[in-house]
């Protein structure tokens, strides 16, 4: 049982090390670039999943990263405000949408609610196109500064470790914590007459929770915007909602866990099956597809299904 | 059954991580020469991206029948390494981020016009040499970016040669302007205000309309631009795919003007396709009635042959012609280090399939600075019956204005 | 906007939306009688588009045979689809909504693949235009819409009038107790969704002879025939034809004055005002 968990820690404490050092270690900017955006993509895979735990699937979430994208990069350049607070502020618009969107949509049951969020995907990309001023239109907005201190690729890679880290912890809190607030929002999905039931309000729960995911997609949006340092519409069309989807089915829907290991394998398989024909639509495609018949916990369900049974002296 | 299948989705995951980060960057080849194509496979533009990939395995496959790309005494083999940015610039950063510093190589070619503009100034800081598929002479021909070369005519030369001719000839005196919603599309509609501007007599512009690229219903924008009565309709940058389709409403909706392609090359047949009778007199540029020169020919008969159709896609000659004259720079240059190659690159003037061809850009009313427009005799034609090109006339470049 | 192009823009806009009812009608069936979410609605009526495409290009059939084989060939399809994917995720909305959404993907990267990425149009049997005042409508668009508007009556028919129609309704409102009265609930299911396939094919197919087919094209319509059925009111044949319709007006009004983007917008807003203020749309049951 000891000589487990010393296995368990030590593995752990190797990927740590492996993964702090890897720019030192790899020099490539090719391979930091993809952790980079694996790093945000596990934000926003995070981010689906506290949705979904709401009770909701929500095809928006790409909109939602594009409201944080576009606000900090025009508060930046139109107005000059520093990257950090305008990376708040970002955070603060990309909330408010949220509650307004989702106050109105979360009300109805499931499948007029993703409708609605597919909609509002197409809707946002519209929206850009059609006002070149400010949003760019299809060309978007191009020549994005620097953030000030950041400059470098490698030091871009710690950032967006730092903030996938944070946003680790918070999300795994929300979703394990034993207080109250965390097992109401696993009841939200198994018995919602009966937490209603108890007088408790699922419905502002519900709120707040797809507020928290969308708010974390507008930061690691707008720390995409201004790593990529270039923005366009179909950057964040429905196809990058999809991506997200299939990261957080593959890992396991529901599980903070599930979403890392989701968005981190999909991330690397997406980038070699990158503009080499259209197999990553299959690839994805097949996946969803033997994940919902086969393994419908996901990579994640795998492994502790293996767990129980091993513990249950099964294997 | 059910746990096996699990077990290998896990495992092949697993694999697939470890292979991707370790195994794939160090994959290199000796005696290969790598060259990247970015280009839109996919979408509304891909009638442009795929015969562009065709013509440039063309002259690679030319070179192997002479033993190769001979470079310091030896004979070196061709990759073409086919990328889908599917016309957008996010797709085309990552895939460039790929070919430079993943792929490793040094030369490349994209595709579109705001592609080329996000890829010239990478291209510049890292010395990679930029074969950019772009028309747009004013954003990516200037000595900020030297390693950047044009592929095609500028698009300021079909607004400066045919909008006088239509005037003189047919009395055209209105234009309206119909062009994609995106970078190519503004920049074509700018030069073409600003060409239409300093010609004298000088036409005037009534009507700037713009379209997502990939519409099916142009009736919206048809109807706002007829309304206004145009005596031209110049549809710019637009795709053959969309021009077709354009012109088969447009007559339908009963316009009786003048319409023509003043900065995209359409391929005829595809416009015939979709437009039928409708595309008959459509002005393009680039196409010629009549092979200038018997290699000319010969390519359009291969082309015919491998891979069907009536019309070979005109980009497809500037393809080959450009990527041909980067492997004439190496191999005079007699070194892959691009510095040197762009060098003698930008001063190569060579024979073509159109005829004498070289880069300009330094002319006046060009402006741009230096020399990295590709040039070559310049046919001005009309679609006629059945989406043959139709020659009206013929101008020699350089301009002298 | 002159009255003149108000009214061109509105007919236009009836023409397209009668082509949106029917890929509308299709979702419906198969939502409010098999309980299926099919998100790979678009693929379906892209892949009829190229059936037809192939039929009467390669084939040389005529384009009035091809388009009832187009519609057989798709109802096949849908019936091999059923019995090997979406039987097994039936009654799980999530499950059925990716399994859905991995078969559109597939479907798409297949049609790539097979189809090329060029566009391609299918020949029309009729052409010209035809003059009424001073509006223009091309002689295609208007067969398309009375083919649109046959198979609509024919499945009103076929819903209000017949046995298999008759069970199709009592499926819809009690599974179960239908089972006891004798229906057959499976034979009957396949023929729902066989149908329903079927409709979105011919969608395709008569969209392709108007405009072009490339396989991308089943995102949107896809959106918009879930839009409408909300809008409609899940379940109801009536509330489908109507939002459709009204759907294909406001896009083509909306389009020529504002530009097709602001287009979503205008739909999207419609769409939230429709589900605050009568979730039920406008003529679902309750």
């Amino acid at each position: 049982m000891l000589r487990n968990n010393i296995l368990k820690y030590s593995i752990l404490l190797v990927i740590l090390f492996i993964i702090f050092t890897l720019p030192l270690s790899i020099k490539n900017p090719y391979i930091v670039h993809i952790f980079i955006m694996m790093y945000l993509n596990i934000v926003l895979a995070m981010g689906l999943t506290m949705i979904f735990k709401a009770g909701a699937l929500s095809f928006g979430h790409a909109a939602y990263a594009s409201i944080g994208a576009y606000t900090s990069v025009l508060l930046v350049t139109m107005l000059n405000i520093p990257f950090w607070i305008a990376f708040l502020l970002a955070g603060a618009v990309t909330a408010l949408v949220a509650l307004f969107i989702g106050g109105i949509t979360l009300g109805v049951r499931g499948i007029y609610f993703t409708i609605t969020t597919f909609a509002f995907t197409e809707v946002m990309k519209g929206i850009y196109i059609a006002y070149p001023n400010p949003f760019g239109g299809p060309g978007g907005i191009r020549g994005i500064p620097h953030i000030s201190g950041i400059e470098t690729k490698e030091q871009f890679y710690y950032m967006a470790l730092m903030f996938a880290l944070i946003s680790f912890f918070i999300f795994y809190k929300m979703a394990h914590s034993k207080s109250s607030f965390g097992i109401i929002c696993d009841g939200l999905k198994l018995n919602e007459l009966l937490e209603q039931s108890l007088g408790i309000n699922t419905k502002t729960v519900r709120i707040f929770v797809f507020i928290v995911g969308c708010t974390f997609a507008g930061f690691a949006g707008s720390i995409m915007a201004h790593y990529l340092r270039q923005i366009n519409p179909e950057t964040f069309a429905i196809h990058t909602s999809i991506d997200i989807i299939v990261f957080c089915a593959a890992g396991g829907f529901g599980n903070i866990i599930g979403a890392v290991v989701g968005a981190t394998s999909l991330t690397m398989i997406g980038e070699l099956l990158y503009g080499i024909g259209t197999y990553k639509s299959l690839v994805f495609g097949a996946m969803l597809i033997l994940i919902v018949l086969f393994l419908p916990e996901g990579i994640v369900g795998f492994f502790s299904r293996k767990r129980i049974l091993k513990s249950k002296g099964k294997i | 059954m059910e746990k096996l299948i699990k077990s290998i989705m896990v495992g092949f995951i697993g694999a697939f991580l470890l292979f991707s980060i370790f195994v794939v960057p160090s994959l290199a080849q000796e005696d290969v020469f790598k060259f990247i194509s970015i280009a839109p496979l996919s979408g509304p533009a891909a009638g442009w991206g795929i015969p562009a990939n065709r013509s440039y395995q063309y002259i690679f496959d030319d070179y192997m029948k002479k033993g190769g790309l001979l470079v310091g005494g030896k004979r070196y083999k061709f990759e073409l390494i086919q990328y889908d940015n599917k016309y957008q610039t996010s797709e085309t950063m990552t895939l460039l981020n790929k070919a430079i510093f993943g792929d490793k190589v040094k030369f490349l070619s994209v595709m579109g016009q705001h592609n080329c503009v996000v890829a010239a100034p990478i291209c510049e800081t890292n010395k990679i040499i930029h074969l950019a598929f772009a028309s747009g002479g004013e954003e990516l021909t200037n000595p900020k970016f030297s390693f950047t070369y044009r592929m095609m005519n500028s698009n300021s030369i079909g607004p400066i040669l045919y909008y006088p001719e239509l005037m003189k000839q047919f009395g055209v005196k209105t234009i309206a302007l119909v062009n994609p919603d995106d970078e190519g599309g503004y920049t074509t509609a700018k030069v073409d205000k600003r060409i239409a501007g300093v010609l004298d007599p000088s036409p005037n512009i009534i009507a700037e309309e713009y379209y997502v690229r990939g519409t099916q219903d142009f009736t919206p924008v048809i109807l706002r631009v007829m309304a206004k009565k145009p005596d031209l309709i110049d549809m710019g940058i637009s795709s053959p795919g969309d021009t077709g389709l354009f012109l088969k409403q447009l007559g339908e909706a009963g316009y009786t003007g003048l319409h023509m392609n003043s900065a995209s090359i359409v391929t005829t047949d595809v416009v015939w396709k979709a437009a039928g009778k409708y595309a008959k007199g459509h002005f393009v540029i680039g196409a010629f009635a009549e092979p200038p020169t018997p290699e000319y020919e010969a390519f359009t008969k291969r082309y015919l042959k491998d891979f069907g159709g009536t019309a070979v896609p005109i980009l497809s000659y500037d393809g080959y012609e450009c990527v041909k004259a980067l492997l004439m720079a190496i191999e005079k240059a007699n070194t892959f280090d691009s510095t040197v190659v762009n060098d003698t690159l930008g001063n190569l003037s060579w024979t073509s399939l159109f005829g004498p061809a070289r880069w300009m850009g330094k002319e006046k009313i060009l402006g741009y600075g230096i020399n990295r427009s590709f040039s070559h005799p310049y046919p001005m034609s009309r679609i006629g019956e059945g989406g043959k090109v139709e020659k009206w006339m013929l101008k020699d470049l350089p301009l002298e204005k | 906007m002159s009255a003149e192009v108000f009214w061109q823009s509105l007919v236009n806009g009836l023409m397209m939306g009668m082509i949106y009812v029917l890929i509308a009608l299709g979702l419906t069936l198969l939502y409010s009688i098999m309980h299926i979410v099919n998100f790979a609605h678009g693929e379906i009526y892209m892949l009829g588009g190229f059936v037809s495409y192939y039929l009467v290009t390669q084939l040389e059939f005529n384009y009035f045979v091809s388009l009832p084989v187009t519609m057989g060939v798709l109802f096949v399809a849908g019936i091999i689809l059923e019995k090997l994917f979406f039987s097994r995720v039936r009654g799980n909305f999530m499950h059925c909504l990716l399994l859905t959404l991995g078969i559109s993907l597939i479907f798409q990267s297949l049609g790539w693949t097979f189809f090329g990425t060029e566009d391609v149009s299918i020949p029309s049997p009729i052409s010209g235009v035809f003059k009424f005042g001073g509006i223009f409508i091309p002689k295609q668009r208007i067969l398309s819409a009375l083919i649109g508007f046959l198979l609509v009556g024919l499945l009103y028919l076929l819903i209000a009038k017949t046995k298999i129609g008759r069970h199709m309704r009592s499926i819809e409102q009690d599974s179960e107790a239908s089972e006891l009265f004798g229906v057959n609930i499976n034979l009957v299911n396949m023929v729902a969704l066989g149908i329903g396939f079927a409709l979105a094919a011919i969608g395709g197919a008569l969209i392709g002879s108007i405009f072009v087919l490339n396989p991308s094209i089943g995102l949107v319509p896809m959106l918009k025939a879930f839009v409408i059925i909300i809008m409609g009111g899940l379940g109801s044949i009536g509330g489908c034809i109507l939002a459709g319709l009204l759907l294909g007006i406001i896009d083509s009004v909306v389009a020529t004055l504002l530009g097709a983007n602001l287009a979503y917008v205008v739909a999207f807003a419609i769409l939230i005002l429709i589900i605050i203020i009568r979730p039920r749309g406008f003529l679902g049951h309750a």
